[in-house]
């Protein structure tokens, strides 16, 4: 069953048919509403403001003018914007001379992670419950996709495993945070 | 290569790549496929939006909330009010990509990741409008000259007889506007090109005869141009 998580499911319809339709209003809402996540997931990709602005200003720019790469029946617009420019931070980064090792990249995110303040205490248990929970190879998978920005390729390398065997322990992990996620809410409501 | 995870096709659905693809855990072209095909399968796209949902709740709890700088709020204001108009708006093309690698192919001068993956992607996508506009049509082809060292390899097919045009920019990276420019000297910003995989590409019909295109980066300084010559009449 299909779920939508956190804000998610307060979205502003009439902002998502003006950014569909193309309307300056549209663009400029969208930004106004998601405009700090989205500059946030590029700059901790990133790591620098001036890559971080261009990131986010060149992906929503483009995803606003190619009217129908996005429809509302797939899911969130705020889900899909995050994961759009996250993905764009991650080509960038990618095919930028790289200044961080594969293993400084996880430290930092061994570091970052523990510090993070949580909008959501509620969810914040849940989803840590959920991570603490999973089967170590599938969470070392799943850390090593998210936080260390490798992709699954490269996981399998530095994992010593088959390609089909890191496939499967990424996304059996994120399944499962998704269900925690869902059963959560099921059980808050 | 042959680490290279399978794709999707008509007849498969993606399974675990939504997952990897929510997480960043794909390569370009493997993302550009996995879009082609949840364009046209729902329950595909269905699993995706819910793996994207999983990433964002993530994202939520694991990534510093900063304030964006103001500075970015104006640009994205000033891209609004540049708006593109709407008979430039392009409606998804998951397959241009293809269609690039197979006309440039044709016209011999296709080249690089392109050419590659041309044979792979093609079963995967289409897109019958433009590939049969351009097909039917006499057309020639020129390269864009560099005038900065950042400019991408770029070359523009365009109809001998001014009707259409197609820029395909052989970097997915460069941030660039295309701008044309008409023989009476008027100019119009058709704004970002597409990215399509390791390409991107800007198909147009709506500006007839153009004799200059231009690609500018995001200061507005014009990193490479191409003239248009038409045969005599």
């Amino acid at each position: 069953m299909y779920e939508r998580l956190g804000s998610d499911q307060r979205e502003d319809d009439q902002m998502v048919a003006d950014f569909l339709a193309g309307k300056s209003s549209g663009l400029e809402s969208v930004y106004q509403a998601y405009g700090k996540p989205l500059y946030s997931a590029a700059r901790s990709v990133l790591g620098n403001d001036d890559d971080a602005q261009d990131c986010v200003h060149d992906a929503l720019v483009r995803i606003w003018q190619r009217a129908g790469s996005y429809r509302p029946e797939r899911g969130s617009l705020r889900s899909y914007l995050l994961v759009s420019v996250r993905n764009e931070a991650l080509t960038r980064k990618r095919n930028a001379a790289r200044r961080f090792t594969i293993e400084e990249r996880a430290a930092r995110a061994e570091q970052s992670k523990y510090e993070i303040e949580m909008n959501d205490p509620i969810e914040e248990a849940c989803l840590r419950r959920a991570l603490a929970a999973l089967p170590v190879d599938q969470r070392t998978a799943l850390e090593l996709a998210y936080f260390g920005q490798l992709t699954h390729v490269q996981i399998a390398e530095r994992l010593g495993v088959p390609l089909g065997t890191a496939k499967s322990r990424i996304a059996m992990a994120l399944r499962k945070l998704n269900a925690a996620m869902i059963d959560n809410r099921a059980n808050a409501s | 290569m042959s680490s290279r995870s399978e794709l999707p096709d008509a007849g498969r659905h993606l399974g675990e790549l939504a997952e990897l693809h929510a997480l960043g855990a794909l390569e370009s072209l493997e993302r550009a496929q996995v879009e082609t095909h949840v364009a046209t399968c729902a329950s595909c796209a269905r699993a995706l939006s819910i793996a994207e949902a999983a990433v964002a709740a993530l994202d939520d709890i694991y990534v510093p909330q900063l304030e964006p700088p103001e500075r970015l709020r104006s640009r994205i204001a000033a891209s609004a009010q540049a708006a593109v108009p709407p008979a430039l708006r392009r409606a998804p093309r998951p397959n241009f990509y293809a269609t690039a690698a197979a006309l440039l192919l044709a016209a011999g001068i296709g080249g690089g990741a392109l050419v590659e993956h041309s044979e792979e992607i093609r079963q995967a996508s289409h897109d019958s409008a433009v590939l049969a506009t351009i097909a039917t049509s006499h057309f020639n082809h020129v390269a864009f000259i560099a005038r900065e060292a950042s400019a991408p390899v770029s070359k523009v097919l365009y109809a001998r007889d001014g009707a259409w045009f197609y820029v395909v920019i052989d970097s997915a990276t460069c941030n660039c506007r295309v701008i044309v420019r008409s023989a009476a000297g008027d100019e119009r910003d058709l704004g970002m090109p597409e990215v399509r995989g390791s390409t991107a590409t800007l198909f147009t019909r709506d500006f007839p005869r153009p004799t200059l295109l231009k690609l500018v980066d995001a200061s507005g300084r014009v990193i490479s141009g191409a003239a248009l010559p038409y045969p005599a009449n």
